[in-house]
């Protein structure tokens, strides 16, 4: 499973894949996708490297917890409803990202995706 | 208003008394603090204690300012909470954690029927602000206030729901003084003050009050009468102290003769938290807490063992005392209802506390010989209760009260001494333990919850994965049955089948091909690649019908689940047929009759769904009010954001819920 081509190539298609994450999740506003099919690739892009290198070296290098960006993606999707929609409207308006509640979606997507499939396969 | 749909808002309306009692919680509370920074020296979460003990303050004047019954509602239960995590602040003790989760039950469940009883009052009424509730000067319906009432009473530790406080006394002695004679269980008092300020209850109310709060005066000194350890004495003669102020309550709603209940609160306040540290040094000092082993502490302790003395005055109402002052006013107002039953329980009551209180008296100055002191006496744990006791005397007039209630305070004093006389003449025979009745009920309704709680899970949580999903897609083919029935069928045309093309013929054909596929493979990869298979179709004709956006994300779960399946496919056992002919046909049953029910809802929704409100109304707003042209994504986040915030929500608990299952099952025991 761990070829040579694969550990060659995992780190520049997965950063690739993330990068299309964000930009899926960037322009899901206006044309197909969003926070949930832009976290979903992301954390396919994950995974993809994580085949490769495995999981635990995968969270190493990125040094996060998932369960801890579960928790970022609600506090920011929470945090984006209390301060209701005027905030993001005129966030949009001015720059154009897509509102800071798919953002939230984003990440707890990321972070649920990736934790099943590190836990499921760690062992 | 901060949610004008809930009722709900933070504010707070404050009353000259209502101002003054917080003033004595918070006094009380800030004279406590310096003990109990001595007292749980050796203690390793001292932080963890301060902070509770200061929230809990906070918390209590939040009960006595809150001017909305949310508000209150919720205050009332921050300060179970805080009682609970300081009853058992010793946690590593059984005693402790079984207390402190008697202790949270009762108050939780009195906290739910408070609410229950506000809801009521609130949505009969239009309003949820107190103090507009109160200026009407009407009682809550019967209903209403039966049920806050109810809640009332079992924070205050009042019969039948007693039986908590005495084993709250677990809790180390800063937090029995603070919360357990001071504060926490006035909390009754204090709403119920607060209602009454203005509203007059129906005779009825205030039959039915006094004649609970006298009868729990009346059992409580009994009780301590009865009881040999200290604290818990103590505790016994506190629940007797708050049936006397519920029934003055009661009888002075609407008057100004209030001030005497605040005078006894404050009394009694001061003095039963100034007794209970006193106890909290006994035990500090010299390791005792049963009422024989106190034996002849006010002579080795003098200055002690006079604070204790000061107090026992206040405690039996003795001429000289505030609680005199209080006592006699309150008997005065009994006299004037005319209630025989109520003087005599006032009576019988009062003669109990005074043999409870000679009979410490008696113990404290005995003669016996020195004990062994375990630490070393400091300035810092005996001011506080000086301070305790010694405030209530600032509030003391002094003045002969009428004749009837010096009477009978004089016959239940003479009464008292002969009952103590008695008491230890008969000697140990009295002494005996409590037979703590409620005590076993409680226990004894535990354990039948705990039994119907573990059968129903037994039935519908079986330990078969093959069980547990019958019941699940079972139960949600009714409730989706049960909807079908509801519907009302408002144009059941048949939809139009013209324009299917070739391509979308094709796909249905590879899904179905694949699902058929699935049942006859015998090797789990194979399965699993069908399964993806029809997964993949599916995307396909979402893609095809125009749902670029569904199309999307099911090609990516289905390529996220593929790689799941196909990654634990090696960690499974070989592949072979278990099942037997019997439950392989219930299985096939009920995947047509759920696939059924499902499908003929889809159909059904179809054929009913004719018109393009929905759609119209999506795409005319979200560009002109969310900013975004892709209708799907600003429905999810904006339009409908609430909902999508649950579902991640949902995502988030069950992401947690799969970790915790992996990292604390023990799995890995079962592999080696």
């Amino acid at each position: 499973m761990r070829s040579l081509i694969l550990r060659t190539m995992a780190p520049w298609l997965s950063f690739l894949i993330l990068v299309v994450s964000v930009f899926i999740l960037w322009q899901g506003h206006n044309t197909p996708g969003g926070g949930f099919i832009g976290g979903l690739t992301a954390s396919l892009g994950l995974i993809f490297y994580s085949l490769a290198y495995g999981y635990r070296e995968m969270e190493r290098r990125l040094k996060v917890r998932w369960t801890a960006v579960m928790a970022l993606g609600l506090g920011i999707a929470g945090v984006s409803i209390v301060f209701s929609r005027q905030w993001i409207s005129l966030f949009v308006q001015m720059w154009g990202p897509p509102p800071l509640f798919d953002v939230g979606v984003y990440f707890v997507v990321i972070g649920m995706a990736t934790l099943l499939m590190s836990l499921v396969m760690e062992d | 208003m901060l949610s004008p749909q809930l009722g709900f808002d933070f504010v707070f309306e404050w009353t000259p008394r209502s101002i003054f009692l917080a003033l004595f919680v918070l006094f009380i509370g800030a004279s406590i603090l310096p003990y109990a920074y001595e007292y749980l020296k050796k203690y390793e979460r001292k932080f963890r204690f301060f902070s509770v003990f200061c929230l809990f303050a906070v918390s209590m004047v939040g009960i006595l300012g809150a001017d909305n019954l949310i508000l209150i509602f919720v205050a009332w239960e921050l300060t179970s909470w805080f009682s609970y995590l300081l009853i058992g602040f010793e946690s590593e003790r059984d005693i402790a954690r079984r207390s402190a989760l008697q202790a949270l039950l009762t108050t939780m469940a009195g906290g739910i029927f408070l609410l229950m009883g506000f809801i009521i009052w609130g949505e009969t009424s239009g309003t949820y602000s107190f103090s507009q509730l109160t200026s009407t000067g009407r009682m809550p319906s019967d209903l209403a206030f039966s049920f806050i009432l109810i809640g009332l009473l079992t924070k205050s530790a009042q019969f039948p729901f007693h039986f908590w406080l005495p084993n709250a006394m677990a809790a180390p002695t800063p937090v029995s003084a603070y919360l357990h004679s001071a504060t926490l269980v006035k909390a009754g008092v204090f709403v119920l003050g607060r209602m009454t300020e203005s509203v007059a209850l129906t005779p009825f109310w205030v039959d039915l009050l006094s004649y609970v709060g006298l009868w729990s005066f009346f059992i409580g000194a009994v009780f301590a009468l009865r009881e040999t350890e200290l604290k818990r004495l103590l505790a016994y003669s506190t629940i007797s102290a708050i049936g006397w102020i519920l029934a003055l309550l009661a009888m002075t709603a609407q008057s100004p003769l209030r001030n005497i209940v605040d005078l006894f609160v404050i009394s009694h306040g001061g003095y039963k938290a100034g007794l209970f540290l006193c106890a909290g040094v006994i035990y500090y000092v010299y390791g005792v807490t049963h009422l024989q082993d106190i034996k002849g502490i006010g002579r080795q302790s003098p200055f002690l063992g006079a604070l204790m003395s000061l107090a026992l005055l206040s405690f039996m109402g003795l001429p000289m005392t505030t609680a005199f002052n209080a006592k006699e006013a309150g008997l005065e107002i009994f006299l004037h209802h005319e209630s025989p039953i109520l003087i005599l329980l006032s009576v019988l009551g009062s003669i109990f506390l005074t043999a409870v209180g000679l009979k410490m008296f008696a113990c404290l100055w005995a003669q016996s010989k020195p004990r062994k002191r375990i630490k070393k006496m400091s300035a810092v744990l005996v001011v506080p209760p000086m301070i305790l006791i010694l405030a209530p005397y600032g509030w003391f007039e002094f003045h002969w009260g009428p004749l009837m209630p010096m009477a009978l305070s004089a016959i239940a004093f003479v009464l008292g001494a002969g009952l103590w006389k008695l008491d230890s003449r008969m000697g140990e025979r009295f002494l005996r333990k409590n037979t703590p009745f409620m005590d076993r009920f409680y226990d004894f309704k535990l354990q039948i919850i705990y039994r119907i709680a573990r059968d129903i899970m037994n039935v519908f949580q079986p330990q078969r994965l093959s069980l547990l999903l019958l019941f699940v897609l079972l139960g949600f083919s009714c409730l989706v049955l049960f909807a079908i029935f509801r519907w009302t069928w408002s144009d059941p045309s048949l939809p139009v089948f013209s324009d299917i093309g070739l391509t979308d013929l094709a796909s249905v054909i590879m899904i179905l091909a694949a699902a058929v596929s699935l049942l006859v493979w015998r090797s789990r990869l194979n399965a699993v690649l069908a399964l993806g298979l029809s997964g993949y179709g599916l995307a396909f004709l979402f893609f095809l019908y125009g749902a670029p956006d569904l199309a999307f994300t099911q090609f990516l779960v289905e390529t996220l689940l593929l790689i799941l399946f196909v990654s634990v496919i090696p960690s499974f056992p070989r592949w072979e047929r278990r099942s037997s002919p019997v439950s392989l046909a219930r299985s096939a049953l009920v995947s047509v009759v759920v696939g059924g029910i499902m499908s003929a809802t889809a159909a059904l929704v179809l054929f009913s769904v004719r018109t393009d409100d929905l759609k119209n109304f999506f795409s005319e707003r979200s560009f002109t009010e969310a900013f975004g042209r892709n209708i799907v994504n600003v429905i999810l986040v904006d339009f409908r954001g609430l909902d999508t915030l649950g579902e991640i929500a949902v995502i988030a608990i069950a992401g947690l819920g799969i970790w915790a299952l992996y990292r604390f099952s023990d799995r890995k025991e079962r592999k080696t």
